[in-house]
């Protein structure tokens, strides 16, 4: 049994390094062979003449064949040398990770929130399917998916800051303040616009699952002896509708950095997608490459551990 | 099944809608033809601006949402960004639409090479972070409508690749299908003619779903400076300055924002009530309970 799972695993890990493979070519082709290039960001700078750029081109070792610097990148990422910073010359992988912890921190918060509003909005639409309640969820779920998340930050930054004053506007921290309520005071408005707009993410899925659940032999057995409905709920329905949600958080991570990367910029918030935007915007492009490779390579392995996880976790899979 | 078949059946579930989706549809009607028509009738053309009508609130005399920060009138720019956002949804949908299709029929009809690197495709796109590639690819291509339509095509097409692959797999394993081929049908046939009718319902409920997600994404990349850039609007690109007058002018921010996810919200009603009429199976179930 442990053999099939090291034979699933080693399957999947290797797709997923061609998949990193592909990402990673893309990704340095679409930055290095467009007009301008990675120069664009020197050329831009007052009294550079072209032998200066030359000069550049050469220290940097963009005057080689493309390919020689694709393999030389690729060579450097795999032993941890990820290139150096166009704006202060700071090693790419230690600026990454510097800017982690915010992103960590918002993506997990915002996890909770919407993971335990899914699991209620989904619980109830399940229980109660096919009434006005379970059609009320499915409409909440439908807008809270629509709204641009951008858009709930600005709403949430009018209403709870500008006019109430109860939260901060954006940033981590207020300066000189390192007290813990500081902090949540400040994750809360972030945390909240990215929760709410996963919800349904996380509810669509619990819906679906608890539902199947609920229409099994032993559910049934359960209700015709007399077990409470609550305690059915509780040790019948919920264990078995979060287990199909472990590889489903895999998948939702790529969506989550996405709604981190919209929510850290209209809270100024210093996580990983607001660096990224950043490096776009200044042409520092072995940091916005460094990001890209980064969040692919996160992407990939949570995905597989979740997939693992799941089958270590449910038994019946392991046949 | 032929195609017109095909079209009749997708219009008598049209009148079998749940309310909300009857709704949804005739929303969407109202908001095309005010987009379209709109800017035509208002005595403003988008980009008038009028330094002296600054900064008005909604509900002033000439200027029913008031107008921005060089006095252009927001109404006017709230259709015409509207048409933009329902430009690049509309496009990008089309292509996507057709594109996962074709996609979607070959890899499901096929067992081999052709359905292995598809679905790699598809995977590999899924696990990408949307906005990191869609930024990637904006910065480095030249912006504008073209571009952006390019863009949200390029990470919208696997919902209906995915859908219709799914579809494909199903009707080729059924017996018409197996008389047919018996009979010496080509695949060409049996793909256009006998799997691609089957799947059209499927196709229509995904693309709903997929204009939904299209406008969504443009105003994320034109939020965030990377889309339609100004002084053409777009739902985004109208927010792009906004947050920057929140605390005197909101509305300049809530107003934009409140049309996307009306928008929004109606066509992903729309593509779930179509796939409540399409689908049996869901329709047996909402009867019983």
């Amino acid at each position: 049994m442990a053999e099939g799972m090291l034979a699933f695993a080693a399957r999947r890990a290797g797709v997923n390094v061609l998949l990193l493979l592909l990402v990673s070519l893309t990704g340095f082709m679409l930055l290095h062979a467009t007009p301008g290039g990675p120069l664009a960001q020197f050329s831009l700078s007052p009294g550079m003449t072209s032998e200066r750029l030359n000069q550049i081109a050469h220290s940097m070792g963009l005057d080689q064949p493309l390919w020689l610097q694709y393999v030389e990148w690729l060579g450097g990422l795999l032993k941890g040398d990820w290139g150096h910073s166009y704006r202060d010359h700071a090693p790419v992988l230690s600026i990454i990770v510097a800017h982690l912890g915010a992103t960590v921190e918002l993506g997990l918060a915002s996890l909770v929130i919407s993971f335990l509003g899914g699991l209620a909005m989904g619980l109830v639409g399940a229980l109660r399917a096919g009434q006005a309640i379970d059609s009320l969820c499915s409409l909440v779920g439908v807008i809270l998916l629509s709204l641009p998340t951008f858009w709930l930050g600005l709403v949430f930054i009018y209403f709870l800051s500008v006019r109430t004053g109860w939260f901060p506007a954006g940033g981590l921290m207020s300066p000189g303040n390192a007290s813990p309520v500081d902090r949540l005071r400040h994750l809360a408005l972030p945390a909240l616009t990215l929760g709410l707009v996963s919800i349904p993410v996380w509810g669509a899925y619990v819906r679906s699952f608890a539902g199947d659940t609920l229409n099994q032999d032993h559910i049934r057995t359960a209700r015709a002896l007399g077990v409470p409905g609550w305690r059915i709920v509780l040790r019948r329905v919920l264990p078995a509708s979060l287990l199909p949600l472990i590889p489903i958080a895999g998948v939702y991570l790529p969506t989550l950095l996405s709604g981190a990367l919209v929510t850290e910029t209209v809270f100024t918030w210093p996580g990983v997608g607001r660096l990224f935007l950043d490096s776009l915007q200044y042409r520092d492009y072995p940091v916005a490459l460094g990001v890209l490779m980064f969040s692919a390579v996160l992407v990939l392995i949570c995905s597989l551990a979740a997939e693992l996880l799941h089958h270590a976790a449910d038994p019946r899979l392991r046949a | 099944m032929s195609g017109a078949d095909a079209i009749l059946s997708v219009r008598t579930h049209l009148h079998g809608l749940r309310p909300r989706g009857r709704i949804a549809a005739y929303y969407i009607v109202f908001v095309v033809i005010a987009c379209v028509a709109g800017p035509w009738i208002l005595p403003y053309g988008h980009a008038h601006i009028d330094l002296h009508h600054r900064f008005l609130s909604p509900i002033s005399a000439g200027h029913p949402l008031g107008t921005d920060e060089i006095g252009r009138d927001l109404l006017t720019r709230v259709l015409m960004g509207g048409r933009v956002s329902l430009l690049v949804g509309l496009a990008s949908t089309i292509l996507s639409t057709v594109i996962g299709t074709a996609l979607g029929l070959v890899a499901g009809y096929n067992s081999g090479t052709a359905r292995f690197l598809i679905t790699t495709i598809i995977d590999a796109t899924l696990c990408f972070p949307v906005v990191f590639l869609m930024l990637t690819l904006a910065a480095v291509l030249s912006p504008g409508v073209g571009t952006i339509i390019g863009i949200v095509t390029l990470v919208s097409w696997m919902e209906a690749a995915r859908v219709v692959q799914a579809q494909t797999r199903v009707i080729r394993k059924m017996d018409y299908v197996t008389a047919v081929v018996a009979m010496g049908a080509s695949d060409r046939y049996v793909l256009l003619r006998e799997v691609l009718p089957n799947v059209a319902p499927a196709v229509i409920v995904s693309a709903t779903l997929t204009i939904a997600r299209a406008i969504l994404l443009e105003s994320y990349v034109s939020y965030l400076g990377y889309g339609v850039q100004p002084p053409d609007a777009s739902w985004g690109n109208l927010l792009n300055n906004a947050q920057e007058y929140l605390e005197s002018d909101p509305w300049l921010a809530i107003i934009p924002g409140v049309a996307i996810a009306l928008t929004v919200t109606m066509f992903n009603l729309l593509g779930e009530s179509l796939r409540d009429a399409i689908d049996p199976s869901l329709r047996a179930r909402g009867r019983r309970s």
